[in-house]
């Protein structure tokens, strides 16, 4: 998913990289915008109107219509495949995902790191995050490191943004043999509803704002902490 | 009859429970003013005021309760009227009120509206001769006239609310708990969509699985690193199960 401030914050990062005592400075002094704050839900399609409506006039810049997107998703996992399956998350591996935006193909590839949720009493689902832009090789790359596809699906919706929150409202497709981009197969007959803000781990206060939308958006839609390992 | 006489009973039952316990923390408070004044902290006042502001709003709670009688109904009769010292009403009020006299209750034993609202009255009344009746009913049957229609805009009003409300709560689902941890689960584990499409090294562990689904026990065992490729195999197709 394609998003300007995003896209400035992953710059800072990469840019930290190639100065490498930046970096670990700015990793001491954790600086560094890596956590996302995350809570997720969904709308069925028959209230995705309502809701658009609703998110427009709660978000900034209310007098253009959304952006839309369309999104192509492909999930590597990278672990050692000969080693024997031990419960936990070292054997399960490392998901690199890959996405590519299908409207835009100008835009670069983003390479997409995702962690566990952390433990803890947090206001919204609190993850490690990393995004680079990469070049369109990035698949090849991948597999050249051994790392396996797992899955892929494609990804078609809205993104607004409140202040630093980010609002994405999408609908999910299957990917397979015999579906074309035109007919694609819908997980389910609902849009996932997310938002979700890129922080620091000094700036915690910002799960407040994410909060106080959130409620602004009961009851049609209800936004939650999940775990997807425990759903 | 009795029954309204029952009631009045219990809700001033209540209501004196509510004052006793309030009674009972001013007197905690003042008792704490006095014995440590300054030298205790604020917070504690503080919680102490808000006890009995909470005691307070739970009175005015039972006050205003619908099994509560309207007490302003009712009228306090006075049956003894002495300005001798009552030693049971000494006892009843803890030393506060000696007697039942104008002195100490001058409200409960008032027999004439106070002062400015006496004079309001006589006002109107003056107001009232000087107009004459037929005006007067003329002015009564239009006050009327418009009070009815004030009240039927505000029940249609409150009607077209009341039906707004009650078709807004049986507005369809416009979303489900089952779809958000579908897709959720989709999103972060690829539970649902991981595909079809093979990786390049699995058609070749493929017919190993059948060979050995053909093969005999015996056979079955002797390949037991085939086993475990059936597991690998089957590991990356979960939506099979």
């Amino acid at each position: 998913m394609k998003h300007e401030g995003r896209s400035r914050q992953n710059l800072k990062v990469i840019m930290a990289v190639s100065h490498n005592e930046n970096i670990e400075a700015a990793l001491k002094s954790q600086i560094v915008p890596d956590q996302e704050f995350l809570l997720q839900g969904s709308v069925m399609d028959n209230s995705l109107g309502v809701l658009i409506d609703r998110l427009r006039g709660l978000c900034d810049n209310s007098d253009v219509h959304p952006e839309t997107f369309h999104d192509h998703e492909v999930v590597y996992i990278l672990k050692d495949f000969n080693a024997p399956a031990t419960p936990g998350p070292a054997s399960q591996g490392v998901m690199l995902r890959v996405r590519r935006a299908v409207d835009r193909p100008d835009l670069p590839h983003q390479l997409r790191y995702v962690g566990y949720p952390e433990l803890g009493n947090y206001p919204a689902l609190l993850r490690n995050c990393l995004d680079v832009p990469v070049s369109s090789n990035v698949r090849e790359f991948l597999q050249e490191l051994g790392a396996k596809l797992d899955h892929e699906f494609m990804a078609k919706g809205y993104i607004m943004k409140k202040g630093r929150i980010k609002v994405t409202v999408f609908k999910m497709y299957k990917m397979g043999p015999g579906m074309t981009k035109e007919n694609l197969e819908p997980m389910t007959m609902s849009h996932l509803v997310e938002l979700s803000v890129l922080t620091t781990k000094t700036d915690m206060s910002v799960a407040d704002d994410l909060r106080a939308l959130a409620d602004q958006l009961k009851p049609l839609v209800q936004l939650e902490r999940i775990d997807y390992r425990r759903v | 009859m009795q029954r309204e006489e029952r009631a009045l009973d219990t809700a001033l039952e209540a209501i004196m429970q509510r004052v006793v316990d309030i009674k009972g923390s001013l007197q905690e408070l003042l008792g704490k003013i006095e014995q440590e004044g300054e030298r205790s902290d604020w917070p504690s006042y503080l919680n102490a005021y808000s006890v009995i502001s909470a005691q307070i709003y739970t009175l005015m709670k039972v006050l205003k309760n619908e099994k509560t009688p309207v007490l302003r109904n009712y009228l306090t009769l006075p049956l003894q009227l002495s300005a001798d010292t009552d030693d049971k009403l000494l006892a009843a009020t803890e030393g506060r009120v000696p007697s039942f006299s104008h002195d100490f209750v001058p409200n409960l034993l008032r027999t004439k509206p106070e002062p400015d609202v006496e004079a309001r009255h006589l006002a109107l009344e003056a107001k009232m001769a000087q107009v004459n009746q037929d005006t007067a009913q003329k002015q009564i049957n239009i006050h009327n006239k418009v009070v009815k229609h004030v009240m039927e805009m505000v029940n249609t009003a409150r009607e077209e609310w009341e039906t707004e409300t009650s078709s807004r709560q049986t507005h369809a689902q416009t979303c489900s708990l089952n779809e958000t941890q579908i897709l959720v689960a989709a999103l972060g584990t690829g539970k649902g969509i991981r595909v079809i499409q093979q990786p390049p090294q699995q058609p070749q562990a493929r017919p190993q699985p059948s060979a050995a689904q053909q093969a005999t026990p015996a056979q079955r065992k002797a390949v037991s690193s085939v086993k475990t490729n059936i597991k690998a195999a089957s590991g990356m197709h979960p939506y099979g199960r």
